[in-house]
């Protein structure tokens, strides 16, 4: 079953040959693929499109992949420099990032009923005040607690210092924070 | 930054020493600020632990699949050849043979050829029957077979990377 062997015993078979064997690999790590390019552009297609080239960059650069760090931590630096140079590429899309009033959330927030509704609610205002963060702070955030890559490892992937990870990490949630406040205050001037 | 915040941010990712822990600790109990601060970023620091990851569109592993499916093996000779240094090489080559056919123009002196008259350049008394020798045919067959061979390899090479994908 290829779903039971670890990143390395998967790259050896794809790199003796087995193709198909990168599937596991790509469903094993899509879903933060896909978020972490999430936190760069704001439409789900162009996450999509940066997923995928990040993926195919991957599989075609395996064999430099010297295995003396986590896959993940070499994958998720290729994902940041992919969306990096799609944000060049497209720099009129970099403006949108702040451009969302939130609106769905705050539908999703007025409800009121189970903890599940309420934890719903809790996880989108943050979620929001992420995607209204600049997509460097937001990535940092994303990588450190869904990616769950330490200060080193992301420094790695970023070509950072780790103290100066640690900062910008600090900065990062310090901006959140404040996004965080202002979004509630927002919400309470509505119930108001 | 205000220095609490990131005392208690460090306190909170596990990067202090024991000794700052105790007094980080000791500072949240008794200081009625360090306690509030606490609490606030704590909150923060659960939820983003709690965050779910985006799922990606229900195709998306197979359309990356099928690119992988034209890419060679990473590693292999064919993966290594680097296009640029082929389009050089062939620009190299074109640039040569132009060079030679320009020069070759320019050196021939024209006006000593004969000239070509509808008498003179009779193409119908050219002996083509010469040109079908065995060998002539011989060779042609043999260049057919292997480009046959080439083409059904190619087919069942596709077809065998088409399956392969359905099944995952």
């Amino acid at each position: 079953m290829r779903n039971n062997l670890s990143d390395s015993e998967l790259i050896g078979k794809i790199l003796a040959g087995d193709k198909p064997a990168y599937a596991g690999l790509v469903a094993r790590h899509q879903r933060f693929v896909f978020t972490l390019a999430l936190r760069f552009v704001r439409s789900r297609e162009d996450a999509e499109e940066i997923a995928q080239d990040s993926f195919i960059k991957a599989f075609r650069f395996l064999n430099n992949f010297k295995q003396n760090s986590k896959f993940s931590t070499w994958l998720y630096s290729i994902v940041y420099t992919t969306a990096m140079t799609h944000l060049r590429k497209k720099r009129p899309d970099v403006y949108l990032i702040n451009d969302g009033d939130g609106s769905a959330f705050f539908d999703i927030a007025s409800e009121q009923g189970s903890d599940k509704l309420e934890h719903k609610s809790k996880m989108a205002y943050v979620n929001l005040a992420i995607n209204e963060l600049f997509p460097g702070d937001a990535a940092i955030i994303t990588l450190f607690y869904q990616g769950e890559q330490s200060l080193e490892e992301i420094g790695r992937q970023l070509s950072m210092e780790t103290k100066t990870v640690k900062v910008k990490l600090h900065r990062a949630r310090l901006r959140l924070k404040d996004k965080l406040t202002s979004l509630l205050a927002h919400e309470v001037g509505e119930l108001l | 930054m205000n220095i609490a915040e990131q005392k208690i941010w460090d306190y909170l990712d596990g990067k202090l020493s024991s000794q700052e822990k105790l007094l980080i600790e000791d500072l949240i109990e008794t200081d009625p600020f360090y306690k509030t601060a606490f609490e606030e970023l704590k909150s923060l620091n659960d939820d983003l632990a709690l965050l779910e990851l985006d799922e990606p569109s229900m195709s998306f592993n197979r359309n990356v699949m099928e690119k992988v499916a034209f890419e060679p093996v990473p590693g292999s000779i064919k993966s290594l050849i680097d296009k640029r240094i082929v389009n050089g090489i062939s620009a190299f080559f074109l640039l040569t043979i132009v060079s030679l056919l320009l020069i070759l123009f320019l050196v021939i002196d024209w006006s000593s050829l004969p000239r070509a008259t509808g008498n003179q350049l009779d193409l119908l008394e050219f002996n083509y029957s010469g040109l079908w020798s065995s060998t002539v045919i011989n060779t042609f067959f043999f260049i057919d077979v292997i480009l046959a061979i080439l083409f059904i390899d190619g087919f069942v090479r596709k077809r065998i990377a088409s399956k392969k994908l359905k099944n995952i």
